[in-house]
């Protein structure tokens, strides 16, 4: 049976999600209401390059939302999931429980 | 061809697993706040030291304002060992894991308070020791699920022990009540410190390797 042509929707959401970093973003914060930056680095011991590239493409795409302010001296980021975010990481999520449960029909 | 499409299925399904897998440990790892162990043991010290204050004979007319101070010291030394400890890391005093951790264990801990009023207040202060030892218990037994799986079997069990102690307290009589506070609030935050500081050492020098 040839695959299903992808919509150009689904092949946005897979490049976007799909990345190791950015699911990981995304999956911590759909259980915080928000997280810092700080706090999403330690989460997944990435440089702070790396974060900020993998955090503005999923900004970029609407997925989440960062708010930029000053506590003290300290500029500090903080990031929250937006409801299209959620919503791509539950079509994501059931993306992945459809193929586990094709493939043990298999 | 059968076999590789079998390999090929295999592989899907064992990826698909493995991102499964990925994502809930992001969300455990997000949603679990760090207790380092040097706060039980802190916390253990300050309890050790008020069951030493309030068995000394002329000092045990004032127990309960020995346990209410030493409770007020225990937790601001607890408070500011975990706070240190997320800002060693970077991260934010009171968000995500940790205000939720405050939150589970603020519900018996306030019942606590308004109990002990009221128990004091008719007179029923024997049933007092009791009352903190089984709502603290079920403080850190709920807070326990905002920890991380590493620790959290071991504060959930600390958190069962001091049910079991305050159950077994509304039932010794007075004499004991001293020792048993101090048998749970100074020993048990010890021993489970130890406990808890040896799981996190053991964590961080897997992460290292």
């Amino acid at each position: 049976m040839p695959a299903a042509p992808r919509s150009g929707e689904d092949a946005k959401f897979d490049r976007l999600v799909y990345e190791r970093v950015r699911l990981g973003i995304m999956s911590a914060l759909a259980v915080n209401e928000q997280l810092s930056f700080n706090e999403l680095k330690a989460l997944f011991d990435v440089s702070d390059g790396n974060l900020s590239a993998h955090a503005r493409k999923l900004e970029e795409a609407g997925y989440i939302v960062c708010s930029k302010f000053f506590a003290g001296r300290r500029p500090k980021s903080e990031y929250r999931l937006t409801p299209v975010g959620r919503k791509a990481l539950y079509r994501y999520l059931e993306h992945i429980e459809a193929v586990i449960r094709a493939t043990r029909r298999a | 061809m059968c076999d590789m499409r079998s390999n090929n299925t295999v592989a899907i399904h064992s990826h698909a697993l493995g991102t499964l897998n990925y994502i809930r440990a992001s969300i455990e790892a997000a949603g679990a706040c760090a207790v380092p162990g040097t706060a039980g043991i802190a916390m253990g010290a300050v309890g050790m030291a008020a069951t030493i204050l309030a068995s000394i004979p002329e000092l045990a007319a004032y127990w309960m304002a020995i346990w209410l101070i030493a409770a007020a010291i225990a937790s601001a030394v607890g408070a500011a060992l975990i706070a240190r400890q997320r800002s060693r890391g970077g991260l934010t005093l009171y968000s995500g894991p940790a205000r939720k951790f405050v939150l589970c264990l603020a519900p018996p801990l306030l019942a606590g308070a308004v109990l002990t009023g009221v128990l004091w207040q008719a007179g029923e202060s024997r049933l007092v020791p009791g009352a903190w030892l089984l709502l603290y218990g079920c403080a850190v037994l709920s807070a326990s699920m905002m920890t991380s799986t590493a620790v959290m079997r071991l504060i959930g069990a600390m958190g069962t022990l001091f049910v079991l102690f305050g159950v077994a307290a509304f039932e010794l009589p007075l004499r004991w009540h001293n020792l048993i506070l101090g048998l749970g609030f100074g020993a048990l935050h010890l021993v489970f410190g130890v406990l808890i500081g040896r799981v996190n050492r053991g964590e961080s020098a897997e992460w290292q390797t």
